[in-house]
């Protein structure tokens, strides 16, 4: 699968092209209401990325911009027997960005914004939302990340976007709902990118 | 474990008895504790027996299909698939042998990833390496021997899931000869949305025994070069996922329908049962009927209709909504109310998948039912947008699923839909060809009504210009000749009568037909006896039925006919006569079976080249109130040239003449109306001409 990205002023597309072994996605793009261009991990990107799209990935894959070797092989042992492969390393090290403090990650289409004082990024489908909403403790970003969901859904979806938008909401450990069960592997994808996750 | 995991269908062909009985004991160790059938699928061998006994023996089931001499692959495995039992489907050859528990590792996998399909890389024997049995293999001196094959295309073996296989309806039917059937089935599995592994491990190993190259013998011969070239096209060209959308070798009925239509019971059940057995006699049978019983008739429509496919879903808050999340298609639609679909719509909208995103989408043209049944289109303005256009998009159902969820409330516009998938990424392939016609009643229609449902659709087509998402599918139009012939297609539709003669013993089928009838329909019914006066059968003569249920129950009674006790024979469909038939035996059978009594029946005869002369006659046979049945046929004499004919029905001996009269004064003079008196009669007064004088 190859990925690519386009940031305006409002928002960020990033666009599939799947390859020769990958399954096709619903939607061939994630739409993001938040211009990304400010990022500094393309790492967390890329992790995002492979866990959103990790129901249909197979073989080898592209990111929009090179990633450090040790995220590429931690991708790749997350998909233990499946084999995907990262190609774009990058030949020199890459920032691991430092937040603070624990995040709470909430999926607005299960469940209502937390109190105001608390600190959360809110994910908000298309149907309710667009752009971006920043207020008090919390980030609210809309996107269509929603219908990326694999069959049955595993929570992958709203969890990889929220390590892509982890900078913006200074987050240095994501509170999920997943972190319920994770595999060992995705504890060391996560920590590839300075990032710990923990349930609520 | 007891239940059934895995299923692996061989498709075999006269290649050999030891080789099959050496792939089936491969395959039964390399599952090891996993259950496993093994299904030989016999495409045409020679002599079914032998191969029979050698499946037998190694303990495998075994299938046959008798062909024409023709091989295909496709065909061999989805008749192997047909009948399995497992979860898990597995498709490989004759020419492969596995290590032990490599199988075993392939269903393991397969067990934890819900979505997925696993290829094996194959590795070629070299010719000297001997055909021993299984449990003398030395799997070593095979690991050093063989070469590996380049990583491209596929073959040897697939495995999915059983649901997976269903949903892409199997290998594609029409590929035969040789190649192309797993890269076809690989390319359809990743745009199902299925990745594909290549599983590759120390311990799962897939070897091909060396035989004299098929592909090579395939060049060879003209036929067959014909017949690689005609398969890679339908891999290259072809960008639908499910195949076989018509006709296929797997039995139904299908775990997962191909397509779910979901439809509300929030009118009269006669006007809803029509539309309904409308929509159950597309061509494509694999369907569901979702029917939302929001007016409270929805369960006796389901009882008439009398179709497995139709479920009654209660109506919560949200209607079509609530129905749509749980529709199990792979695809659906929503039906609009007063739809009447082409019989081939869903067929055509199909053809046009491709990529899972795009949603293909046809075009309605909406008519008026006047008060005498006829359908007049209205004329469309030309910055009108289509009027229901929720209902002209296929939609991909899963994607809807995900998308429903994200409404907190639920919804009631089907625009939020429409609008909530395109904004999503979601887009639109418009289908030229027209779906049907939307049909309003004559006396419900107004100017105001009309204006309302203009504004309704603009008001969509607004909602996606301010989302700066594409409209421009909204007001694609028929062409006036085609929309006229899609107009044309639903009159016919919709008067659509067919007589049909059943012969059955199953009275399953005989309680179908008597709950599909309605006023319109005329059932006589006879029993058949034995000497010793036990039943053997009924015979039902059907007049009237309605095309689309006639439609309907031969479809539904085919297993009887195979069965054998079922045999539906067409007296006279879509209104008409072929072969030799004479008017004399049409009213013999008109006789019995709307009078009752053949010997008594009486009837006004109309004969005309013109049918328009024959319409004049059935109009004012309809006013006549002693004429209790009204019939025009088309009777195709010994040269092929059609005459139409109008039959009256006339309850009263007495009242005959008058009726005779009055028929007459209402058709030209080139008609001939006649009186047919009833067989017990005096020969001479059966016919009784009737002159202008």
């Amino acid at each position: 699968m190859k990925f690519s990205m386009q940031v305006d002023l409002e928002r960020t597309v990033i666009s599939t092209v799947p390859g020769e072994f990958d399954g096709d996605p619903p939607v061939p793009h994630l739409d993001i209401g938040l211009p990304l261009d400010g990022i500094a991990s393309a790492d967390r990107l890329a992790v995002g990325l492979a866990l959103i799209y990790s129901p249909w990935l197979s073989g080898p894959v592209e990111f929009p911009e090179a990633v450090s070797a040790l995220t590429a092989q931690r991708i790749s042992e997350f998909f233990g027997e499946r084999f995907v492969t990262v190609t774009g390393i990058a030949d020199r090290a890459l920032p691991i960005p430092r937040g603070v403090g624990d995040v709470l990650v909430v999926d607005l289409a299960l469940r209502s914004r937390p109190p105001a004082d608390e600190r959360a990024l809110c994910l908000a489908p298309l149907s309710q939302a667009q752009g971006t909403v920043s207020f008090g403790q919390q980030l609210m970003v809309a996107s269509n990340v929603h219908l990326l969901t694999g069959t049955p859904s595993t929570g992958l979806h709203t969890l990889g976007l929220a390590i892509v938008l982890a900078e913006c909401a200074d987050a240095n450990i994501l509170v999920h709902p997943s972190a319920d069960n994770v595999p060992p592997a995705l504890n060391l994808l996560l920590e590839s990118v300075g990032l710990g996750l923990t349930q609520e | 474990m007891s239940e059934l995991v895995a299923s692996v269908v061989i498709g075999f062909k006269d290649w050999g008895l030891d080789r099959l009985q050496r792939c089936i004991t491969s395959v039964q160790g390399s599952f090891a504790e996993v259950t496993v059938e093994v299904i030989v699928s016999d495409y045409g061998s020679l002599e079914g027996e032998p191969v029979a006994a050698a499946a037998a023996e190694a303990g495998a089931r075994y299938v046959r299909t008798e062909t024409d001499g023709t091989w295909s692959r496709s065909r061999a495995l989805n008749a192997g698939f047909a009948v399995a039992r497992g979860q898990q489907f597995f498709a490989t050859d004759a020419d492969m042998i596995f290590t032990p528990g490599a199988l075993a590792s392939v269903s393991r996998r397969l067990d934890t990833n819900p979505r997925e399909a696993i290829i094996l890389q194959c590795r070629d024997l070299p010719p000297d390496v001997a055909e021993v049995p299984v449990a003398d293999t030395d799997w070593q001196r095979y690991e050093r021997a063989a070469t590996i094959r380049p990583r491209w295309g596929m073959g040897g073996l697939v495995a999915t899931h059983r649901e997976v296989f269903h949903a892409l309806r199997g290998y594609d039917e029409r590929m035969h000869t040789y190649g192309g059937e797993d890269i076809d089935f690989g390319k359809r599995l990743r745009r199902f949305g299925v990745p594909i592994n290549w599983l590759d491990q120390p311990h799962i190993r897939m070897y091909h025994v060396w035989h004299p190259s098929s592909r090579l013998a395939a060049t060879l011969d003209e036929a067959a070069e014909a017949a690689i070239g005609r398969n890679r096209r339908i891999h290259v060209n072809d960008l639908t996922t499910a195949r076989n959308r018509t006709l296929s070798q797997i039995a139904e009925p299908r775990a997962v329908p191909l397509v779910s239509v979901v439809a509300q019971a929030d009118r009269p059940a006669g006007v809803l049962r029509a539309e309904l057995s409308n929509v159950l006699g597309q061509s494509v049978r694999d369907l569901e009927v979702l029917l939302v019983d929001t007016g409270g008739d929805g369960t006796i429509v389901a009882q008439q209709l009398n179709d497995d496919r139709v479920r009654v879903v209660p109506p919560p808050a949200g209607g079509w909504w609530h129905a749509l999340a749980q529709a199990s298609g792979t695809y659906s639609i929503l039906h609009a109310p007063g739809s009447w679909h082409a019989p081939t719509r869903l067929e055509t909208l199909l053809d046009h998948t491709a990529q899972r995103h795009h949603m293909p989408a046809d075009a309605f043209v909406t008519a008026v039912a006047t008060d005498n049944g006829e359908l007049l289109p209205l004329p469309a303005r030309e910055d009108a947008a289509r009027t229901s256009p929720w209902s002209s998009l296929l939609l991909p159902t899963a994607t809807v699923q995900s998308l429903l969820r994200t409404f907190p409330q639920g919804g009631t516009d089907p625009g939020d839909l429409v609008v909530g998938l395109l904004r999503n990424g979601l887009s639109v392939t418009p289908v030229l060809a027209p779906a049907g016609a939307q049909v309003l009643e004559e006396g419900v229609v107004s100017e105001l009504m009309l204006d309302d449902m203009a504004r309704s659709a603009q008001k969509l087509a607004w909602r996606l210009r301010a989302g700066n998402l594409p409209d421009e599918w909204l007001f694609a139009k028929p062409a006036p000749a085609a929309a006229r012939e899609v107009v044309r297609s639903a009159q016919q539709l919709m008067n659509d009568q067919v007589d049909l003669v059943v012969w059955s013993s199953d009275d399953d089928v005989l309680e179908s037909l008597e709950r599909m009838a309605d006023q319109d329909t005329a059932i006589h019914r006879c029993e058949v006896s034995d000497p010793s006066g036990e039943r053997l059968m009924t015979l039902l003569k059907v007049a009237g039925l309605s095309g689309s249920l006639g439609r309907a129950l031969r479809s539904q009674a085919a297993s009887s006919i195979l069965a054998g006790t079922t045999r539906i024979d067409t007296l006279q469909d879509d209104g008409e006569v072929t072969g030799d038939s004479s008017v004399r035996w049409m009213i013999e059978e008109y006789s019995r079976l709307y009078g009752g009594d053949p010997e008594t029946a009486v009837w006004v005869v109309v004969r005309a080249a013109e049918a328009g002369a024959v319409g004049r006659a059935v109009q004012e046979m309809e006013r006549l109130a002693d004429v209790t049945v009204v019939l025009h046929r088309v009777v195709h004499d010994g040269t092929g040239a059609p005459q139409h004919v109008a039959l009256g029905l006339v309850s009263a001996i007495s009242s005959s003449l008058r009726s005779l009269l009055s028929v007459r004064a209402s058709v030209s003079q080139s008609a001939s109306v006649h009186l047919w008196l009833g067989q017990d009669c005096d020969t001479s007064l059966q016919e009784l001409a009737v002159t202008s004088a």
